[in-house]
């Protein structure tokens, strides 16, 4: 997997270069808006990771002209205005997520991720892992066979943990999906509410499925305790 | 012409007038109505004296219409004055191309204005590069810290540190969000979504995030409501609701209770127990950055920010938001246009 890091700030691009490595993602990191869209146009990149402003071609144009040119390499727009303007402005040019600055760099990585994973989500219907199944039809949650009582909220964030699994799944993600929020709620709402579900589905279990990635979010994924 | 000038010429004028009509009174007692019964002089100089009271109104009269005259502009120019706030700065009051005193003052006005205009339009476009140039160095610290925490080998106190110092940036980076926001609303730069969103469901969502923030406190949640549709924006509506409920949630005691009932008129009330707001603090607590003495003893965290925002998505809508607090109890009044 090759992603494309375009972002004028050095030290931010470093910080999005090395987190991608670690992840044993090849990245390239482009500091001008022209130069990114020529590279993007040359290369099959799997993914761009593309701030709004930038030397020359800003990040909307980028992404507006790549469209027009039928090119569709899915784009993680960034910017450091979190305001919902911009965000729509960014989705309306044909960005495929969009974040806003200070973000947790892996969920900025896990997003790409994300992006690039081709298959659809919506023909699953019953996500697992573990002993663990979410009946997506049935909106049915079960560990070791034994039926788990949960509110809408404890759902809809156990299936956006569940078809993340192995993701990092940051709270600006949880609160977007989940929520519908795009505004930080400057509450700890997402914790509270991962510590729920995590008593009815971890506590009685010695295996625990969610796990906190300090900093960052939650991940789901199977480690014995 | 200055109106010193044109004022003295009018009043000359009166005066003149004036003046002429005592020798025509005089000359009409004294040598016309001259008749051979002669009366008594002191009649005669009564009778004068008498009417020398209509030169006396004609003064009157002429000075009260040349004060209103000449003061009329100025009337204009209160009632002007009085019409300009922050944002219709760009208003200018009219000259009337005399040139006059009045003219000079309307100019240096509207000078004033101008200049307040612009640097109120620096202020604006400090904030949204502040907002710009605050948040990519914090994006950078972020970045840094989550690296910090990842590090092989950091001791367990050094993460908790790390991760407390993230949580402190976020906080910083919400501040900052809000502050913009509100600047951007000043200047009329916000747009709000026009769509059809159902209420009542924004309403239960938001009852549902009160009962898990208040479940360790033991906080009873309550909600009644009727299904209401409006025109909004349901994403400045969720954060309107959620200000709400985390600040009742916020500013209730342990075993308390919050009661959010919408009515079919789109108008939701939002009740907790708890302290009352005091009346000194009333008036204010829609201020940004102001937090109340409770809160400081409470040690309860915000930004200061929260009901501001609140009350703006409320005017954005058309809506008002109001309070009402008496001993342990604090109701939020939120009123929306109903479809």
């Amino acid at each position: 997997m090759k992603v494309l890091i375009v972002e004028d700030e050095r030290k931010m691009a470093a910080f999005l270069d090395r987190a991608f490595r670690e992840q044993s993602i090849e990245a390239e990191v482009c500091r001008h808006g022209d130069a990114a869209l020529d590279r993007i146009q040359q290369t099959a990149f799997d993914a761009v990771v593309l701030d709004i402003m930038l030397p020359g071609l800003d990040g909307l144009a980028i992404v507006r002209r790549l469209r027009e040119r039928g090119n569709h390499t899915p784009v993680l727009m960034l910017s450091a205005r979190g305001d919902v303007d911009e965000r729509v402005a960014g989705l309306e040019a044909g960005a495929d997520d969009y974040m806003a600055k200070p973000f947790a760099i892996k969920e900025v990585v896990a997003r790409v991720r994300a992006l690039t994973r081709r298959t659809p989500e919506a023909r699953v219907q019953v996500l697992a892992l573990a002993d663990l199944t979410l009946d997506l039809v049935a909106h049915e949650a079960r560990r070791a066979s034994r039926r788990i009582e949960l509110t809408n909220r404890e759902y809809k964030i156990l299936e956006v943990l569940l078809r993340n699994a192995g993701r990092v799944c940051g709270r600006t993600l949880l609160l977007e999906r989940v929520w519908d929020f795009n505004f930080d709620p400057g509450t700890n709402l997402v914790d509270v509410y991962i510590r729920r579900l995590r008593e009815k589905i971890d506590a009685p279990h010695p295996v625990k499925l969610v796990h906190t990635v300090r900093g960052s979010g939650y991940v789901m994924k199977e480690i014995a305790h | 012409m200055s109106l010193v000038t044109r004022l003295t010429w009018w009043f000359a004028a009166l005066l003149g007038l004036a003046l002429l009509i005592v020798p025509a009174v005089t000359y009409y007692e004294l040598l016309v109505e001259n008749n051979p019964k002669r009366e008594a002089l002191w009649i005669q100089f009564t009778e004068v004296a008498v009417l020398s009271a209509i030169p006396l109104l004609v003064l009157a009269a002429g000075g009260w219409w040349l004060g209103v005259r000449a003061l009329r502009p100025l009337r204009e120019l209160t009632l002007a004055a009085s019409r300009i706030h922050a944002s219709n700065l760009d208003e200018r009051i009219p000259l009337r191309g005399t040139g006059d005193e009045l003219d000079q003052l309307a100019a240096v006005f509207n000078d004033m204005t101008t200049r307040l205009g612009a640097s109120f339009d620096r202020v604006r476009e400090f904030t949204l590069h502040a907002s710009h140039e605050l948040k990519t160095p914090l994006a950078i610290l972020r970045a840094d810290f989550d690296h910090l925490l990842d590090e092989p080998g950091r001791s367990e106190a050094d993460r908790a540190r790390f991760a407390s110092h993230l949580d402190e940036i976020e906080r910083l980076a919400r501040i900052v969000d809000g502050l913009t926001l509100l600047t951007k609303a000043d200047a009329q730069l916000v747009t709000i979504e026009r769509a059809d969103v159902r209420l009542d469901d924004i309403v239960r969502d938001a009852a549902e995030d009160a009962r898990a923030l208040g479940e360790s406190r033991r906080l009873r949640v309550v909600c009644k409501a009727a299904p209401v549709t409006i025109r909004g924006d349901r994403h400045r509506l969720r954060q309107l609701l959620l200000i709400l409920a985390d600040n009742a949630v916020k500013y209730n005691h342990d075993d308390g209770e919050i009661a959010f009932t919408l009515a079919a008129d789109a108008v939701l009330r939002v009740r907790n127990t708890g302290p009352a707001i005091p009346p000194s603090e009333q008036p204010h607590i829609f201020q940004r950055f102001f937090r109340g003495a409770a809160t400081a003893a409470a040690d309860i965290e915000g930004s200061g920010l929260g009901l501001p925002i609140a009350q703006w998505i409320a005017h954005a809508h058309g809506g008002t938001l109001a309070f009402t607090s008496g001993s342990d109890c604090t109701e939020f009044i939120l009123t929306l246009p109903a479809e």
